[in-house]
Formats: C-alpha cells, sequence, structure tokens
C-alpha cells in the first residue's frame, strides 16, 4: 500500500495517512477484506512513530472504514457509501467528457454542491 | 570453477548433458556391470546386513534397484533442469546434484553392493565409497561446467514519483505463500506428529528423533509464509513476518528498482525464499511465490533482490525516488 506524507504541512500526519488510506479505499485500490500493513511496519517505511499510525488506524475504524481486530490488524469494511460515490462521480465525469466540459469546471461544480 | 565462458545456448546444452545424459550413461554402465557380475557369480546376493543373520535375494535384485532408483531420479532432475534453463542465469548446482545422486546409488549401493558382495566390507565400504565418489563427482562436474556468460542489457529502472523534498513516500506489500499450501504442510506435519507421539508410547521414548523432520517441516513453513516488504526513505526491507529472515538495502546502497516478469522455475529453481547467481552473474535473493510481474530491487554492487508483490510498479516508483534522490 502506498501513503504520501508530507510532515511541514499544519494536517496532522496521523490524519494525512489516514486520509492516504481512505481516499485509496473510496477508489477501489484497496480493496473490501484486505489487511492494512502492520503499524510497526507502515511507521518503519514513513519514518514516524508507531503511535501516529495506530491513530490513523483508530480514525478509519472510527470512519467505519477498517475494523481493527486483534491478532488480525486492520482489515478494510466494505462500504456501500463509498462504492455508490465512486459510481456517481463516474457518471458525472462520463457527461461532463460527453458535453466537453474541462475538468476545472467539474471540480468547481463539485465544490459549489459540496459548500452548498 | 571452470574459466570457460559460453553464451546461455551452449550452457544450457552442456547442463542438460550432465543432468540427463551422463547420469543416464552411468545408470547403463552400472546396469552392465551388475548383470555381468551377478549372470555369472552366485544366484543369490546379500540384500540385507545386520546385526543378526543376513538376508540374500536373487542377484536381479540388484539390477532392478539401479534402474528403479537411477530412472526417475533423471526423469525428475531433468524435467526441472529444462525448465530452469529457458531463461538466463542457471543454476550450476542442479547437474552437480543429479550426478552426485546418481554415482551414489548405481556405483556405490547397486555395483559396490554386488562386487564386494560376500566380502567383510560390506555394507560400509559401498556406503562410505559411495558417499565419497558422489560428493567428488558432483564437485566435479560443478567445476567441469562452462559457465554462462553474464547478460549485457539490464532490466530497465522504473521512473521515480514527482515527491516534493518535504513529502515522504512510502510503500509495503506481502509475499505469501497460498494459504492452501501452508494448510497441506500444516496438516502433514501434524499427521506425522501424531504419528510420532503413538509410536513413542508404543515403543518407547527412543524412537524421539522421528519428531524431527516434521519440526523442522512447520518451522521452516513458519519463517517462510509471509515476508513484509516495506520501501521508503529508509530504504528498501524484506522481512519474515516472525523477524527472520531479514534483508535490507538501505537508500544509500539502492541502485536502481524495476518491474520484472518472475518465473519461480526458471529464475530461482523453486518457489520460496532462494539465492541464486542471477543473469548478471551477481547474487539474486526470490522471495517469490507465483509467476509474474514482480519487483527487483538492486544494490549498488549489483546484487539484487526479487520479491512477488502484488502492485510492483508503486513499490518501483518510491524507490526510484530516493535511489535518485541519495545519489
Amino acid at each position: 500500500m502506498f501513503v504520501l506524507i508530507d510532515p511541514t504541512t499544519v494536517t496532522p500526519v496521523f490524519a494525512q495517512i489516514a486520509e492516504s488510506i481512505a481516499t485509496q479505499i473510496a477508489t477501489g485500490t484497496v480493496a473490501t477484506g484486505e489487511r492494512l500493513p502492520a503499524a510497526k511496519d507502515l511507521a518503519g517505511s514513513l519514518g514516524v512513530n508507531v503511535h501516529t499510525v495506530l491513530r490513523a488506524y483508530q480514525e478509519l475504524r472510527n470512519d467505519g472504514q477498517v475494523e481493527l481486530r486483534r491478532g488480525r490488524g486492520a482489515v478494510v469494511l466494505g462500504t456501500p457509501t463509498a462504492e455508490a460515490l465512486r459510481v456517481a462521480v463516474a457518471r458525472a465525469a462520463t457527461e461532463a467528457k460527453a458535453a466537453g466540459i474541462p475538468i476545472g469546471t467539474l471540480l468547481a461544480l463539485i465544490r459549489k454542491e459540496y459548500e452548498s | 570453477m571452470s574459466t570457460r565462458v559460453v553464451d546461455h545456448a551452449t550452457a544450457r546444452r552442456a547442463a542438460l548433458v550432465a543432468t540427463i545424459w551422463v547420469p543416464l550413461a552411468i545408470v547403463v554402465a552400472a546396469e552392465i556391470v551388475v548383470v555381468g557380475v551377478g549372470a555369472t557369480g552366485s544366484s543369490r546376493l546379500i540384500t540385507h546386513w545386520g546385526a543378526g543373520a543376513v538376508r540374500t535375494g536373487p542377484w536381479w535384485t540388484y539390477a532392478v534397484l539401479v534402474a528403479a532408483i537411477g530412472l526417475p531420479v533423471i526423469a525428475i532432475m531433468g524435467f526441472f533442469m529444462v525448465r530452469a534453463t529457458r531463461m538466463a542465469g542457471m543454476n550450476t548446482w542442479m547437474p552437480a546434484i543429479a550426478v552426485g545422486i546418481t554415482i551414489f546409488h548405481a556405483v556405490g549401493m547397486g555395483v559396490g553392493s554386488v562386487v564386494l558382495n560376500a566380502s567383510p566390507l560390506a555394507p560400509a565400504l559401498p556406503l562410505a565409497g559411495g558417499v565419497v565418489l558422489a560428493i567428488a563427482a558432483a564437485l566435479l562436474t560443478w567445476w567441469l561446467l562452462p559457465r554462462e556468460a553474464p547478460a549485457t542489457e539490464g532490466v530497465d529502472a522504473a521512473d521515480a514519483l514527482p515527491v516534493r523534498s518535504h513529502e515522504v513516500a512510502a510503500w509495503t506489500g506481502r509475499v505469501e505463500l497460498p494459504s492452501w499450501f501452508i494448510a497441506l504442510i500444516a496438516t502433514a506435519a501434524g499427521l506425522l506428529i501424531v504419528l510420532g507421539v503413538s509410536l513413542v508410547l508404543t515403543l518407547g521414548a527412543h524412537v524421539w528423533p522421528i519428531f524431527l523432520a516434521p519440526t523442522l517441516l512447520l518451522v521452516v513453513v513458519l519463517v517462510t509464509a509471509q515476508f513484509v516488504v516495506t520501501a521508503g526513505p529508509g530504504g528498501f526491507i524484506v522481512r519474515s513476518v516472525v523477524g527472520w529472515p531479514y534483508l535490507r538495502i538501505p537508500a544509500e546502497s539502492l541502485a536502481k528498482a524495476a518491474v520484472v516478469a518472475v518465473d519461480p522455475m526458471a529464475d530461482f529453481g523453486g518457489w520460496g525464499c532462494r539465492w541464486v547467481l542471477g543473469p548478471t552473474r551477481k547474487g539474486r535473493w526470490g522471495f517469490v511465490t507465483r509467476r509474474g510481474p514482480g519487483l527487483e530491487v538492486f544494490r549498488r554492487d549489483g546484487r539484487s533482490i526479487v520479491v512477488t508483490v502484488d502492485d510492483p510498479g508503486t513499490a518501483a516508483a518510491v524507490l526510484e525516488t530516493y535511489a535518485t534522490t541519495q545519489a
């Protein structure tokens, strides 16, 4: 699993890790039932404290994205809402392409809807 | 070691001759001697030496034994060697083992037991002599085989990620044996242990060495069942889930990373945790559990590690990021 963080930004590192994983769950890059790497291994590869990764995993659990099981680690749960969202976004993107609407306009539209 | 360096086709031919035709010639020659001695000597030969009375059998017992062991050994070693030599960078120890095994059973156990049958030196001399001859023949084969010229063209490194200097990219993956395979081995070892317990209960504690093989099997499976692979600013690490074996390439010795096509049999002579001399005649570790795309990570000195992880492209890109920024 790939994780990219930027320790110099104001967003806490644990939140960045959680967001990075959440994005991959939403896009299907990380599949339902897949085990996330052991916190110790992910922390070692990123060069961060193991508690930072554990905190990220807890965030994901609180969001209902993963299940933390003793001995099995963090397991990705099926999130039907994420899948439904992905389908809706895919349809919007297809329609935008067909109508010749540039991606910037599509993103602006999504932002406007989200913030309204 | 032979200093003759030849191309892949010639090296392959020599290796196949040593694995198939040389053992076949040894078996045929041994059969001629066994049949010759057996047909002209006494019709019954000793087949079991023991503390008590010896047991005898018809002379052709040995002729059958030499063929019954020799031909399957040649068939199995030949089958694997034909597959293992399809690509560059073959092993030269497999032909050596084929010749060694054949010398041991055909010359030592077969010819030796027949020629020295009534001698007080049997069965010690045929056995010990067979072992010595087998090791000598194996070493000679290994020494005589021509060496394959190192592959000149290397693999292309992956593209680095567009990571900014204050960002940190990392990747983790796993190399796992299929769970059905682990279950199979664990069941087999479990059955052997149950059998061992029942034998200890009926025959006494002195049969304890019966536990050695299944215990060793369980330990090996446990240790090699799953490897954790990580890539990041610290470099590249392959580690068994139990902590050992552990291999690491620090970022400063990281030369390049690439996605390569892996065929465990052809590249490493089998599955699991392996070490071979690679196509460039540098040490190549393999943690390989399947065919298909894998990740190969090179040290600056040319040695490399191959792992059959999922998504090797991302892993290679992460490693390339740190290989280039550290250069």
